[in-house]
This record gives C-alpha cells, sequence and structure tokens, in this order.
C-alpha cells in the first residue's frame, strides 16, 4: 500500500508510467499488421538502424562544437536512421526481389554494423561520449521526462486516429493486398504511414527499452493477442491492452524495486503475457480435437 | 477481322498487348475480345500466361505495350465494374477473419463504403453472397476452420457481392472437393445468366468443355477465342 501511493504520489514516476503504457498500447496496435502479414522483423531492422544515426549524430555534434549528447541532436539522429533502416529494407526488397526476411537481415546487418564502427570513432574522439549513447542501447526508462510523454501521447493518439478512420483498409490490405489494390484502395498509402509510425515508435520505445528490445513491443502483443481471438480489430485491441497491462507492470516492478530496469522488466512481462496466452491457445486446441 | 465491330459491343477488349518482367516476355502482342453474358476459360500450359493476363487487366503487372479497355474505358475509370480474384496462394489462410467479414469486402466495394462501421445493407449483401454459394451457415466461422473449397467459396461469394459486369477469376476450382466445386460452377453461371462476363483461369479442359461458352487458349503470341466445345478433347488430340 504504501509502495503504491509512493509511485502515484512521485510525480517522475508518473511520467514515466503513463509515457511507458502509451507507449505499449500504441506500440501494440501498430505492430498487429506487421506480425500478421509476417514482416514482424521490420522493427528489428528499423531499431537496430538507429544505432549509426545516434553515433552519426554524436559525431556531428561534436564536430560542430556540441557536447555530442544533446537530446534532440541524438533523437533527430536516431530518426534519420530508423528511417534510413526502413527504406534499405524496402529498396533491397524491390530491387535484390529478395523475401521479406532476407532484406531485413541484410538492412540490419549492414546498417547495425555501420553503426558500431561509428560508434568506435565516436569513442576515440572522446572516451566519454559513449556512455550518454549506452543508454539507448539498453534503454533508460528513467530518463524519460514531460516531453517523452506528450511525444507518447501524440503517437497514442495518431494511432488510435488512424484506426478509427481506417480500420477496414487496414484490415484489407493487411489481408488481401492484391484485392485492396484492385477495388482502388490506398494500400501504398497504408504502407507508407505504417512505416512512418513504426519509426515514430522504435524512436520514442528506443529511449525507454533500448533499441534492442524495442522490437519486443510491436511484436509480442499481437503475437500473444492473436491466441485470444479470430478478428482482426480483436487481435489490435487485445494487444493494446496487453502492450499498455505489461508496460505499467514493468514500471510498477522497477518504481518499487528501484534497480530492477523497467525496459527489461516491460519485455519479461510481454514474454510472460505470451507465454500464459500460447498456453491458454494450446490447451483450448487440445480440448477441441478431443471434443 | 471484325475487330471494329467487336470492341463496340465488347466488355472486355485487349489490343496488342505486351507485359514482360524479370526479364521475360510473357504476352507478346496479344489481342482478345469477351462479349457480355459469357462464361469464359481461360486455359493453356503451365506459364503460357494465363494468370499475367488477367493480372494486366486490373493493373497488377506493368504493361508494356498495347491496351486493356473495360466497357470501352481504361481500367481505373470502372474499377467497381470488375471484380477479380486472386490465386489462393497469395492469401495466408491463418488471418484472423470470419467468412462473412471476407464477403463483406466485396459489398464495400461495390458501396465506396470504406469508413466507419459496416452497415446493415453490406451485411444483408455479403449474407446473400454466402448463401449464393451454399456458405450462410457458415458466415461466423473464421476461414482457417474452412476446408480449401470452402475458403474458395467464400472468395467467390466476395465477388458476388461486388456485383460486377466483368469476373475475372485465377483458378477458383483450384483444390476444391466436388460439392464445392458444384457450388461454384453454379454461382458462375447464374452470374453469366445476369448478363456478366466470367473469366476464369481453369485447368479442367472437360468441365470448360462441358460447361463453358467460350475458351481462350493463351498461347506464347496469340490468344486464339472460340467456342468451348470446340475444345480438343484430351484423349483424341494428336
Amino acid at each position: 500500500m504504501n509502495a503504491d501511493a509512493s509511485i502515484l504520489s512521485d510525480a517522475h514516476a508518473r511520467t514515466v508510467l503513463a509515457t511507458m503504457v502509451l507507449l505499449g498500447a500504441a506500440a501494440g496496435a501498430i505492430g498487429t499488421p506487421l506480425v500478421l502479414r509476417r514482416h514482424a522483423l521490420l522493427g528489428d531492422a528499423v531499431g537496430h538502424a538507429t544505432l549509426p544515426g545516434l553515433a552519426g549524430a554524436s559525431i556531428a555534434s561534436i564536430a560542430l562544437g556540441g557536447s555530442g549528447r544533446e537530446p534532440a541532436v541524438l533523437l533527430g539522429g536516431a530518426a534519420l536512421g530508423a528511417a534510413a533502416g526502413a527504406a534499405a529494407v524496402w529498396l533491397v526488397r524491390r530491387w535484390a526481389r529478395t523475401s521479406a526476411d532476407a532484406a531485413t537481415a541484410v538492412s540490419l546487418g549492414t546498417l547495425f554494423g555501420l553503426g558500431v564502427v561509428l560508434l568506435s570513432a565516436l569513442q576515440q574522439l572522446d572516451a566519454g561520449h559513449r556512455a550518454g549513447l549506452d543508454a539507448y542501447l539498453l534503454g533508460s526508462a528513467a530518463g524519460l521526462v514531460r516531453t517523452d510523454l506528450w511525444i507518447a501521447v501524440a503517437i497514442a493518439v495518431a494511432t488510435a486516429v488512424t484506426f478509427a478512420v481506417l480500420a477496414r483498409d487496414i484490415r484489407a490490405a493487411t489481408f488481401d493486398p492484391t484485392f485492396a489494390q484492385v477495388a482502388g484502395r490506398p494500400v501504398r498509402l497504408i504502407g507508407g504511414a505504417w512505416a512512418l509510425l513504426t519509426v515514430v515508435t522504435v524512436v520514442a520505445g528506443m529511449q525507454a527499452v533500448g533499441l534492442v528490445m524495442v522490437l519486443a513491443l510491436l511484436v509480442i502483443p499481437p503475437a500473444a493477442a492473436r491466441c485470444w481471438t479470430d478478428r482482426f480489430m480483436g487481435v489490435v485491441a487485445i494487444a493494446s491492452a496487453i502492450g499498455a497491462g505489461a508496460s505499467a507492470a514493468g514500471a510498477a516492478a522497477s518504481a518499487l524495486a528501484p534497480r530492477l530496469p523497467t525496459g527489461a522488466m516491460v519485455v519479461l512481462a510481454l514474454g510472460a503475457a505470451f507465454a500464459v496466452s500460447a498456453v491458454r491457445a494450446a490447451l483450448r486446441r487440445s480440448i477441441g480435437a478431443h471434443a | 477481322m471484325n475487330a471494329n465491330a467487336g470492341s463496340d459491343a465488347a466488355v472486355l477488349s485487349v489490343r496488342g498487348l505486351t507485359v514482360a518482367y524479370d526479364g521475360r516476355t510473357v504476352l507478346r502482342g496479344v489481342d482478345v475480345d469477351l462479349p457480355a453474358r459469357a462464361l469464359v476459360g481461360i486455359v493453356g500450359p503451365n506459364g503460357a500466361g494465363k494468370s499475367t493476363l488477367l493480372q494486366a487487366c486490373v493493373g497488377l503487372v506493368p504493361v508494356a505495350a498495347g491496351s486493356v479497355r473495360v466497357l470501352g474505358a481504361p481500367f481505373a475509370h470502372v474499377r467497381a465494374a470488375v471484380a477479380y480474384l486472386p490465386q489462393r496462394e497469395r492469401i495466408d489462410w491463418d488471418f484472423p477473419i470470419r467468412a462473412i467479414d471476407v464477403a463483406a469486402m466485396g459489398a464495400c466495394a461495390r458501396h465506396r463504403r470504406w469508413f466507419g462501421w459496416s452497415g446493415r445493407t453490406v451485411r444483408e449483401e455479403a449474407r446473400a453472397a454466402l448463401a449464393a454459394v451454399g456458405m450462410a451457415d457458415l458466415a461466423d466461422r473464421p476461414i482457417g476452420q474452412l476446408s480449401g473449397g470452402q475458403q474458395q467459396r467464400v472468395f467467390v461469394a466476395r465477388a458476388l457481392a461486388q456485383r460486377a459486369r466483368l469476373f475475372l477469376m485465377d483458378e477458383p476450382f483450384a483444390s476444391v472437393d466436388a460439392a464445392s466445386g458444384r457450388a461454384i460452377l453454379d454461382a458462375l453461371k447464374a452470374l453469366r445468366d445476369g448478363g456478366a462476363t466470367v473469366a476464369v483461369v481453369h485447368h479442367d479442359l472437360p468441365m470448360v468443355r462441358d460447361h463453358f461458352d467460350l475458351a481462350v487458349r493463351v498461347g506464347e503470341d496469340a490468344l486464339r477465342i472460340g467456342p468451348a466445345r470446340d475444345l480438343p478433347a484430351p484423349a483424341s488430340a494428336p
């Protein structure tokens, strides 16, 4: 009881909790078409591509006489890197005619490798600067500030409005893009909007859970939600709820025991939700098979 | 050639169509006219370009040369008059969606209703389309729980719900059981009797010969159209 009261009375803990819940809910919904379209790893390519963006932005800042760790500069660099990652997957698929998973691996590996090279260049420039970037690798929810909360609000509202207006088009474009295209629906526009939402969510989520684990926010909630329903919007709604619930649980756990890292706790809570969902689906299938 | 007389009445008119992709020319300068009120089999060996022909008609593959006109206009101007059914391999059958939702997509395309929740009209038209292929009882089933033939019937129902003038179907009879095959054939004949043009890629030549009106034989450089009953019987083919 005391501990609960302290979470909600501490303004910073409230900001972290609200930011995480909003990002978790939005990421679950945004991840649903990606997972159902078997393009789940796009989020991974985008997440890893933030590293060269972060390191490049830091180097550019130092070269221009800055400190190399201005949050706005780093976030801008991360967003550029993420956008380059999404564009690279698209270009590799289109030009080399490879499958989505191979294109993702090509883009992810190459851009993350570039990021590691830039990171070591940054260290030689000034050994102290790398510390500022480590927070983005593994996440640092404690570093979330009021601006991050407003960004999370904007992402959640944009996601909700997109689904409210385009639910039918999103479902058609995800289920049968050929039909949607022949019927004259804006399949390419939706694809572009999805790449944008994914990039923005990855960059925002990366600060909290780190660029290695941000994929979990996008992929685990829909994968778990699919075990509970056979309706598309049902998966979207349940994925959103699982994302929000696991984020709240993770943020609360690390507020109660401050040495536990928030991002990793959120990802563990998501993994637990997935395990429960998968076991329940397997049980239901085996009961159905015997009935 | 009575090309001019034909193209005025033709529902689908293909002229000098050339399609190439992956460095290979699939169709080279082919012509064909399909009339109204006809059930047309598109036949030919694998890789001859049967699917490509349909895809070129609805803008899914780029046209290198020539033209495709539907009801005398470019396809993009008359989308609502055309229903296209893709090959079943292109569909993820584990997708979380019910039969009624798939059929409703066709009704939504017809009414150009894409926003908000589906109205009563859309639901009733979707149910009627499912009933026309004998799927009314399974309307609320997720598609993953249907047999292959039932899945194809749901997709035919979606096309029916579009109430188009021209139906282009890529192997709707692929991997269907006998009951589903009969239900689909009856639905296609009913469309034809209602005045529509129904073009179907199909491998079963005896069925095309016995039940279809016209056959388009897809070859390397030409499309040969003729009465379906004139197709060579497999046993007596030279």
